[in-house]
Parts: structure tokens; sequence; C-alpha cells
């Protein structure tokens, strides 16, 4: 039987794709992997939760009020925005497909951010990416 | 008379950052001024500059539409930068103002090395969004 290299898996994920070796294992230290099923909500707007999550595989939907917001892939990051604020969830999420995620706790994600920087840069522009967007919309 | 690097700490932005990290900063920031109407970066245009409000005011505007006012401690410009895209604003100084200007790429490697900035930063804009969205907010009397 082959064994699957966790590092290795990791780096398949556009967001660690720039990442060292070195800062691979770190990140395969702190982010747990967890699976998904079809339908399984994720995060639920209003709701408390200090988790963020990575995809690795499978898609999810983000919705708010019942209208859909966005469609997230493998690579994109949800449930940083209530971890930041330490606020509610903005918004709710759902499984489309069976997914394969990572799930960092509020410490673990911190400990990224400081010891993985170009982490930290590249959800930055994804956030600067959707408020470019929702403010575009707004103003048509 | 304060040091820039006394002057840098008491932004809000780097509260958090450690003397070396001041230090760092102190030495890419360049202290500015601009006067009352003073167009300080304009919606459209490419630019790169990080820009932070020392002193004085200034409002953003989207087509001539107000959409946020500035105060010291405030910042602007990161949009452009991170997003590599024109800028999506226009700010302009309501009265006499001070500010602090960090060039696109020392900008980058500010957030590489000092990532109390860049939580900083990704707290204020996670706010933003969750605002233009219509999200939940946080209600301290729900808990």
């Amino acid at each position: 039987m082959a064994r699957v290299d966790r590092t290795q898996l990791l780096r398949g994920v556009s967001l660690f794709s720039g990442c060292s070796n070195g800062e691979l294992k770190r990140i395969s230290s702190l982010a747990t992997p967890v699976n998904a099923d079809t339908g399984e909500v994720l995060a639920k707007e209003g709701k408390p939760g200090g988790e963020t999550f990575v995809i690795s595989s499978g898609s999810a939907l983000v919705t708010l009020k019942g209208k859909k917001l966005a469609r997230l892939h493998p690579g994109d990051v949800f449930g940083e925005m209530a971890l930041l604020e330490k606020g509610p969830r903005a918004a709710t999420v759902t499984a489309e497909t069976p997914m394969s995620l990572y799930v960092l706790d509020p410490r673990e994600f911190s400990t990224l951010l400081e010891e993985v920087p170009s982490i930290g840069r590249k959800i930055l522009s994804a956030l600067v990416d959707r408020l470019y967007e929702v403010e575009r919309t707004q103003r048509l | 008379m304060a040091t820039k690097a006394a002057l840098i700490a008491q932004v809000p932005l780097f509260a958090r950052c450690s003397k070396k990290e001041i230090g760092r900063i102190a030495a890419i920031a360049t202290r500015v001024s601009a006067q009352e109407g003073d167009v300080i970066i304009q919606e459209g245009t490419s630019g790169g500059d990080f820009h932070i409000v020392a002193g004085g005011d200034a409002e953003v505007t989207v087509g001539g539409k107000r959409i946020r006012k500035l105060g010291p401690g405030d910042y602007f410009g990161e949009m452009s930068l991170l997003g590599n895209r024109p800028r999506s604003a226009t700010v302009t100084a309501l009265s006499r103002m001070g500010l602090y200007v960090i060039e696109g790429k020392d900008f980058a490697s500010m957030l590489d090395t000092t990532p109390s900035v860049t939580l900083n930063i990704l707290t204020t804009l996670s706010a933003r969004l969750r605002a233009a969205e219509g999200g939940p907010t946080y209600d301290p009397t729900h808990f």
C-alpha cells in the first residue's frame, strides 16, 4: 500500500502552493483533515463558530438569507471572517458534493498566519476580490 | 521632538508591532502632507502606494458619491495593491493632513515580515465585507 505523504497532499491546495517544504510540514501539523457529506452545513449565518476551513476537494455553496452569494472550490478559504472579527458566522456554507477540508481552530489559524506569512497575503487578496465584487454590484 | 519611529508606534495599525518591526516600518514610511481639497488617490488610475492618516480628515468617494470618511489611524490604498487593480475609489483631503506613505513593494514585504499588520488589515476588510454583504453582526446583548 502506498503511503500518502500529507505534506504533498497540502501542496495540491492552491492556498499552500507557494509554500516551502518546511512550511508545508508546519501546516500539516496545524491543520486537521476532515470530510463532509453532500448537504452538510459547515457554517450557519448568525451562529457562533471559530474554525477556519480550507477546501481540499469538492465544492460548497455560500448563502445569506437564502440568497446565493458564491460557490467555493478547492483552495478556497472560509470561516475566517467570524474568527477575525470574533463575531457570528457571516454567511451559511453548505457542501454541494462530498468534500474534504482542512480545519484550523483560532489558535492554529493565528499560528499559521504568523509562521507562514504568504498565506495571510493570499487570504487578504481573496477578501479584496470579494469586496471589489460586492461594492461594484452595489453601485450598478 | 518625537522620532519617526515613536510616531509610527502610535498608529493603531502598528499597535501590536515589536520595537524591531516599528524600526523597519519607520525606515520604509515617508511622512507627507496634503492641503484641503487635494486629491490623494483617484478612482480608476493605477496607483501603487499605501497611505496611513496621521492627522486630518479625508473623504472616500466612488463615482462622486461619498462612501466613507477617514480620520487619524485609518488607512487606504491597500485594495488596489492587494487586488492588483486600478484604484477602487477617490480619496480627497477635507482638511490639512499628515500622512505616512509606503510604496507598493515595501507594503508587500511589510506584510510578509509583520504578521500582526496582515491580521489587522484582514480584520478591517472582513468587517467591511460583512457590512457590504449585509451579514449578521455581533450582538453583545445576545450572549
